[in-house]
């Protein structure tokens, strides 16, 4: 078999490059081109006249942000390693200009491509003209400043820190461009003329590149003889005094660390030192984000009760982000030899599977209400010093009226739900993230499924539903499908004395309360009786009530794929 | 020989085309050390992974302490220290955290031990993992290992990365304190002279498949190299029982033999040859001889 090998340095790089992130790039593209079709989908379905602009506008925003966010500097940010992504590469014969500028350059294409292609099927699709031109060459700018802000530098705090500057720069820049027009910020973006740069405004965007590409090489070829930019400054600058002083701190703070009482104990503070601290980190950064971004939009003139309602969504978004980024530092996988795979040392911990998952899913809940409750307390103090504490007090009051005029069940019901979808989600999450790299184009396939079907059903609501009866198929096979697997992953649990744990006793706790409460909400409304004479409705329903046993039971047995292989 | 510690029977691995572990049987008894060895790639780390239950069995059983290491990982994993090829210790950790840590896990941890042992390789408990070399990594991956006293020690490579000196006493002083406490050490190598000066028994391990076992002497003593001399010149070396590996350096010919020695003594002298030297063989000697290039099996 003549297989096509790389004959140059270059041509090695730029294959490794698309050997490591085609998958993904496929990935992204098709999700945008998933978008584009209901995007599609909607403009057919209704006379939308002068607002195309506004979904002009939606679109290059999104586009803008998903090609952004190319697998290049994306990737690196789940592990540990910091520096140049490419690191292996540093010990062949190629310059350090030459392989970053190839690596730039290969992740400036793959952002184009996933900007044009889509934006150009759209412009197709719908005879809505997209500027390319401008969007592009803030894109190009845009790709450049992230990938210095993740390659440069050498700690992970640093890379957080010069990332979050990158963003919170270009978003206050985007956002006092928009304010020089008094239109909305969607159709500012939507018109065509927005992007028709002068010269200089190109000459601008061009040299903004040139120096984070140059402080990238400088960093690069620092990284290279296993310095760090930073690290000469550090060396230089504090007195010696002073680091002693820091660093005999430390030491002290170390010698407190004792024995533990017993392993469950000792594994609690390993997964908090692991990941928890992750989760607080980020718990820190995020009510501080909430405060830059109200302070922006104060500063631009916007409704200055906006910034309680930005707070209200802010707490009720958090718990699910803190949630996100616990399970990413969760599952713990690393590469190695190009795969993802658990350590040996986690692997080999003298804790049951289901023991560890308990230990996983509690650290993360304590992260997230520890995070949630310094979110709630900041938002208070805003409330007191400069918020509305009538909007909260109305907010509350109406929130406690519907709850005491709605029936029982509901109030029931309600906490409930919000129970059953914040365990699930967690102990889902942990099972998909640790299933997924185990099965990386199973992943990628149905993704792939789910967009030729929104495709099929785009195409569709324009053509009277003719494929109704293939609609109607799915309403059944799908709760099949689920209840099919659903079966399974109790069977194998049941093989695997999962079924006969703490933790699986708890879930079934929790699907006998919603069983409980669906058969109350049943026999109390009427609509919904109806609803469950369908015999689809019903099949959903019975799949969506053993998510709580199917979830804690996935997550150990994902878990035990890495660790038995 | 008394209750064995871990057995494996008919275990094979197959990691997609290729073939790990070919149905090999292992016995481990207590009081004893045992050298794995083998080139690269050729399964000792797979069979210590199976050992740990790392990796599932895909043919075959194996039992440790009479016990299934993937379905009963606590009760086994309590009683086994395991040093890990790649010396994987989370690099955020201090040694004295991943002690206290490590420490947790095991009922019988000695702590007076770890800190013998960490006086003896001059670590710094308040030292992270991350600012360790490659040898000091071993070093407290080893203490983590041995502390609590293990049933059976599983030490994948534990001399790469330490020097000369550490290697030769400290090592050899743990795993012979393991072996003398009637507990069990396998230890995988490709230094066949610290598998000669450390081990009891030895497992040779050739594409998968356990090409030689048994106990050292008793190898090293059924095992002869020697050197032959023949009147005229030949090509070949001739088909005599027993010859695993013949080579020619000029006008000698350097054998490995299995057998009686008087036996092939004998042999060579009715096909025309003269022996000239006659020692037992290393065990550097009776690996290149196994799995070598010029190997000749098939006399076997």
């Amino acid at each position: 078999m003549n297989r096509w090998r790389p004959q140059s340095p270059d041509q090695a790089v730029l294959w490794e490059l698309w050997r490591t992130g085609s998958s993904d790039l496929l990935l992204r593209m098709s999700i945008t081109l998933g978008f584009c079709l209901v995007i599609y989908g909607i403009e057919r379905s209704t006379d939308l006249g002068p607002e195309s602009v506004v979904i002009s506008g939606i679109l290059i925003l999104v586009l803008t942000i998903s090609a952004s966010a190319t697998q290049s500097w994306m990737s690196r940010l789940a592990f540990s390693d910091t520096g140049f992504m490419l690191r292996w590469q540093l010990l062949q014969p190629i310059s350090t200009v030459r392989l970053v500028g190839l690596t730039l350059a290969y992740t400036l294409l793959t952002a184009f491509l996933a900007f044009t292609v889509p934006a150009l099927l759209f412009s197709w699709l719908t005879g809505i003209s997209v500027p390319l031109a401008g969007p592009l060459a803030i894109l190009g700018c845009l790709v450049v400043c992230l990938l210095a802000s993740t390659w440069a530098p050498k700690s992970m705090s640093l890379r957080i820190l010069s990332l979050m500057t990158v963003i919170v720069i270009l978003s206050t820049i985007a956002i006092i461009a928009s304010r020089r027009s008094a239109e909305p910020v969607l159709m500012f973006i939507g018109r065509p003329e927005t992007f028709y740069f002068k010269w200089y405004g190109y000459l601008a965007l061009a040299v903004v590149a040139i120096i984070a590409f140059s402080i990238t090489c400088m960093a690069v070829t620092r990284q290279r003889c296993g310095e760090s930019l930073l690290g000469q400054l550090w060396a230089a600058w504090p007195p010696s005094e002073w680091k002693k002083s820091v660093q005999s701190a430390r030491l002290a703070g170390s010698r407190r660390q004792g024995g533990f009482a017993g392993p469950v104990r000792a594994q609690f503070w390993y997964e908090c030192q692991n990941f928890g601290k992750r989760i607080l980190v980020l718990c820190c950064f995020f009510p501080i984000a909430v405060c830059c971004f109200i302070a922006v939009a104060l500063s631009l003139g916007y409704d200055p009760g906006g910034g309680d309602r930005v707070w209200m969504i802010a707490l009720l978004v958090a718990p699910i982000v803190y949630q996100i980024v616990g399970i990413d530092g969760a599952v713990g996988l690393r590469s190695y030899r190009g795969s993802l795979r658990m350590s040996t040392f986690d692997a080999s911990r003298p804790l049951t599977s289901v023991q560890l998952i308990e230990i996983k899913l509690l650290v993360i809940a304590v992260c997230s209400i520890l995070g949630w409750l310094l979110l709630a307390f900041c938002a208070g103090t805003y409330v007191m010093l400069l918020g509305d504490p009538n909007l909260w007090l109305t907010a509350g009051r109406q929130f406690l009226k519907a709850l005491y005029e709605s029936p029982l069940w509901m109030a029931i019901g309600l906490p409930l739900a919000l129970t059953l979808v914040l365990t699930s989600t967690s102990a889902w999450l942990l099972a998909v993230w640790l299933w997924l790299p185990r099965h990386p184009w199973l992943s990628n396939a149905f993704t792939l499924a789910a967009v030729l079907h929104l495709f099929l059903f785009v195409w569709d609501s324009t053509h009277h539903f003719q494929l109704l009866f293939l609609w109607r198929l799915y309403a059944y096979l799908l709760p099949l499908c689920g209840l099919a697997v659903s079966a399974w992953i109790l069977w194998r649990a049941y093989r695997q004395g999962i079924c006969r744990t703490r933790l699986f006793a708890i879930a079934c706790l929790l699907s006998g309360a919603l069983l409980v409460c669906a058969a109350v909400i049943v026999q109390q409304v009427e609509l919904v009786r109806l609803k469950l004479s369908m015999p689809e409705i019903f099949l959903m329903l019975v799949a969506l009530l053993l998510t709580p046993m199917v979830s804690i039971a996935a997550a150990p047995l994902a878990f035990n794929l890495h660790r038995h292989q | 020989m008394s209750d064995r510690i871990a057995q494996v029977r008919n275990l094979s691995r197959r990691f997609g085309r290729t073939q790990a572990l070919d149905h090999v049987n292992v016995d481990l008894f207590p009081g004893y050390v045992y050298g794995l060895v083998g080139g690269n790639g050729q399964g000792k780390t797979t069979l210590i992974k199976h050992l740990l239950g790392l990796l599932k069995a895909q043919e075959g059983t194996v039992e440790v302490l009479g016990m299934d290491p993937v379905k009963q990982p606590v009760q086994v994993l309590q009683r086994i220290g395991y040093l890990s090829e790649e010396r994987e210790l989370p690099d955020w950790m201090r040694i004295r955290e991943l002690l206290n840590y490590t420490a947790a896990f095991h009922s019988g941890w000695d702590a007076a031990y770890a800190d013998e042992l960490l006086a003896t390789f001059g670590l710094d408990e308040q030292k992270k993992i991350r600012e360790l070399s490659k040898g000091m990594r071993a070093q407290a991956g080893l203490i983590a290992a041995v502390a609590h006293r293990p049933q059976l020690l599983l030490l994948d490579e534990p001399s790469t990365g330490l020097d000369a000196i550490v290697r030769r006493d400290i090592l050899n002083a743990i795993v012979r304190t393991v072996a003398d406490e009637d507990r069990t050490v396998l230890f995988s190598s490709h230094l066949l002279d610290e598998v000669e000066q450390m081990s009891d028994f030895v497992f040779m391990v050739d594409a998968g498949r356990v090409v030689l076992q048994g106990e050292l002497d008793t190898i090293k003593q059924s095992h002869r190299r020697w050197l032959i001399q023949f009147s005229e010149h030949r090509d070949s070396f001739p088909r005599l029982d027993g010859v695993l590996w013949a080579e020619c350096n000029t006008s000698l010919w350097s054998v490995i033999c299995n057998g009686s020695p008087q036996e092939f003594s004998s042999l060579i002298q009715a096909a025309g040859g003269r022996v000239r030297e006659e020692r037992a063989a290393s065990l550097q000697e009776i690996y290149v001889a196994r799995v070598g290039p010029g190997t000749t099996r098939p006399m076997e």
